[in-house]
């Protein structure tokens, strides 16, 4: 499924640099993508009941003017070969790997509390200078946390809590105070 | 070890004044779904099969399912706190258990965490839960006898120092016991030993670890346990880390029993885990790979050659069957994997027969080399004797018209089974064994009513120790049964049968 899912991304992606439109593309995904998210409309996607033509036709009623040829094309073409179900996760991965083309990267930062403006900008401006990278910051609350906070970026996480710090603590004082 | 508060509150502030404000940075993943002690996570595409994952709430998580595009993972303890969208840390280490001397006398979890309000464990090191066994270079033939105690065994079935013998039979038979009994008996004899007990009643353990205290056999013991409360996923791993803790110990030379007890819930709780991950079921619901699930564990057991310290690991997994099925899936398994097996049963176990031993069923593929010469003159005669008074026995039962050959089996055959009924938690040296059964092979028990036998043998044991201990030191000098010593048995025989008026 993976591998699937990559490659129709991919190709996505290719015909989207031929023609130059990468930006552009990239924010009409997005627009696709939040739209198709709602469980109802999966459900309607995936059922088999439906017709392929129906279907079809919700996505001319829905982006019939505001979407790229191909884009659209991507579309029945998914619902045509009943890959219904991997339109979102296909669309996800085009966009982090159209995001990461341009030099940007998201990271998600929790929080016990939230962060002020001067906080997220600071920690913003240090991530940027290690990974040359443009970077987009989601702020999360999580009380669970108790203090400090971590940082989720490409599949690894820098662990500055209180919780994590109480946890290592009671590790070592279990294992004899070495 | 006692930690006190003081102590404690002495450690947390030198953490305090040495505090350096460190990021922890390492591969992350995040949980998509989480429950019944399973967590599906996504991401982590360096995890390691087997790595343990940590969880935010501090609990860990063993990395079984590596798919595509995400991971199936059992939790090692409570779910409870664990959320969609928290992320999960790699550790690059694998499950592991504290080893060394600090474990004996202590009841642990299958984390190696103590569990008996002794306070924490100063361990020599830690030791992986899953090991490889050692390799056909590594061992040499079982030759040594380990000795449980009880007649029934040492004479019929013996264990070998090395050896995996399983204990079979239906609930309610007496399988505990005898294991308990072998560790009873290894008291003063320089065998470690560890009880792993896998989704039992906690009460039962209980009663278990107050019997080990009780007999002084806590000393050299350690407990790892698992109950029936506990989570599927620790209840897998418990024996994987007794055996752990056995190892080591062997690996530096020592002597080592293990008791996995029982098997069959073991694979009950890997099967569960195994439906929760997805895997297809086979028979009687048990994944694929139910039988490499015991194999890998019971392989582990090993007589280990000099070069390698010498050191044995027994082992004695047991096995409960439901309505005497040995047939069915697991028991077959198992059976197979061992050296022999101790089969016991319902019937016999009612009939008063303890420990309820079908010695028909029950075999040892170490055999004879496992026992000490003098046991082994006066177990070969014994096992055919029996089996033919067993037939006999069948037989008579139509007929009251029997020849005085046939009686007489029949009454040598009567007083063998009284012999070797044992009462439990009371281990028989092996001396003391082999004189019991050396008047029984002898035919001086012949003219004794089978009611007084065991007063007989109360007797006798009492009248060598008092008054001809040179017997039993020889016995335990040479462990064989020289003509010189015979002639000395048969006169303190005679002796006792007369002063204590059998006859």
């Amino acid at each position: 499924m993976a591998k699937l899912r990559n490659s129709y991304s991919d190709v996505l992606l290719e015909i989207s640099e031929k023609r130059g439109t990468l930006e552009k593309d990239k924010e009409q995904v997005m627009v696709v993508r939040d739209t198709l998210e709602s469980d109802e409309v999966q459900s309607f996607l995936a059922n088999p009941h439906i017709p392929v033509p129906v279907k079809e036709e919700l996505f001319q009623n829905a982006f019939s003017h505001e979407l790229a040829g191909h884009v659209k094309g991507f579309l029945s073409y998914m619902v045509g070969k009943k890959r219904e179900k991997l339109i979102i996760p296909a669309l996800t991965e085009y966009i982090d790997s159209a995001n990461r083309r341009s030099g940007r990267i998201e990271a998600k930062v929790v929080s016990a509390r939230a962060l002020t403006k001067e906080q997220i900008e600071s920690i913003r401006r240090i991530l940027a200078r290690q990974t040359s990278l443009e970077i987009m910051i989601e702020n999360k609350v999580d009380p669970d946390v108790i203090g400090g906070f971590y940082i989720l970026m490409d599949g690894h996480i820098f662990d500055c809590t209180v919780r994590t710090e109480l946890n290592r603590m009671k590790e070592r004082l279990k294992r004899g105070m070495q | 070890m006692i930690v006190n508060i003081d102590e404690i509150s002495k450690f947390i502030k030198s953490q305090i004044k040495t505090y350096s404000y460190e990021p922890d940075y390492s591969e992350a993943g995040t949980v998509v779904q989480v429950g019944d002690g399973i967590a599906r996570v996504y991401g982590l595409y360096g995890a390691m099969s087997g790595e343990l994952l940590e969880f935010p709430n501090g609990t860990y998580g063993m990395a079984l399912n590596l798919d595509e595009d995400s991971i199936g993972v059992v939790i090692m303890g409570s779910d409870a706190g664990i959320k969609e969208g928290d992320p999960v840390k790699l550790t690059g280490r694998m499950a592991e258990v504290p080893v060394g001397d600090s474990m004996l006398g202590r009841v642990v979890n299958a984390l190696g965490e103590p569990i008996d309000n002794k306070g924490s464990i100063i361990a020599d090191s830690y030791r992986k839960i899953e090991n490889i066994a050692p390799s056909v270079m590594m061992r040499r033939e079982v030759n040594r006898p380990l000795q449980t105690g009880i007649k029934a065994i040492d004479a019929l079935v013996p264990i070998g120092k090395g050896q995996r013998e399983l204990i079979i039979g239906d609930r309610q038979t007496g399988k505990t016991a005898i294991a308990i009994d072998t560790i009873i008996n290894q008291k003063g004899k320089d065998v470690y030993c560890v009880y792993v007990a896998i989704g039992q009643k906690a009460s039962t353990v209980a009663r278990i670890i107050k019997v080990l205290n009780l007999t002084g056999a806590m000393a050299y013991t350690t407990v790892v346990l698992a109950t029936a409360s506990d989570p599927a996923s620790l209840q897998y791993i418990a024996p994987y880390a007794g055996c752990a803790i056995a190892e080591e110990w062997m690996y530096r030379g020592k002597d080592v029993l293990i008791v996995y007890d029982d098997l069959s819930k073991h694979a009950v709780a890997y099967r569960a885990i195994s439906l929760l991950l997805k895997r297809p079921p086979g028979r009687e619901a048990y994944p694929g790979d139910v039988f490499y699930l015991h194999s890998r564990l019971l392989e582990r057991a090993a007589c280990l050659s000099d070069e390698y310290g010498g050191g044995t690991l027994t082992a004695l997994p047991i096995i409960e069957t439901q309505e005497g099925d040995i047939s069915a899936y697991i028991p077959t398994n198992v059976i197979s994997i061992t050296d022999g097996q101790i089969y016991l049963e319902a019937d016999l176990f009612n009939d008063g027969i303890r420990p309820a031993i079908n010695p028909g069923y029950s075999v040892s593929r170490v055999g004879g080399s496992a026992q000490i010469p003098a046991m082994k003159k006066l177990a070969g005669p014994l096992r055919i004797e029996f089996a033919q008074y067993k037939e006999l026995a069948a037989f008579s039962q139509f007929g009251s018209d029997l020849n005085q050959d046939t009686i007489d089996r029949l009454n040598h055959g009567e007083r063998i089974m009284e012999v070797l009924i044992q009462p439990q938690y009371k281990p028989m040296a092996v001396e003391d064994q082999v004189l019991m059964l050396y008047a029984l092979n002898k035919g001086h028990l012949k003219g004794i009513e089978l009611s007084r036998i065991h007063n007989f043998q109360r007797d006798f044991i009492h009248y060598v120790d008092t008054h001809a201990v040179h017997i039993k030191e020889e016995i335990e000098k040479t462990g064989d049964l020289s003509d010189e010593l015979a002639e000395k048995i048969e006169a303190v025989i005679a002796e006792v049968k007369e002063q204590y008026n059998y006859s």
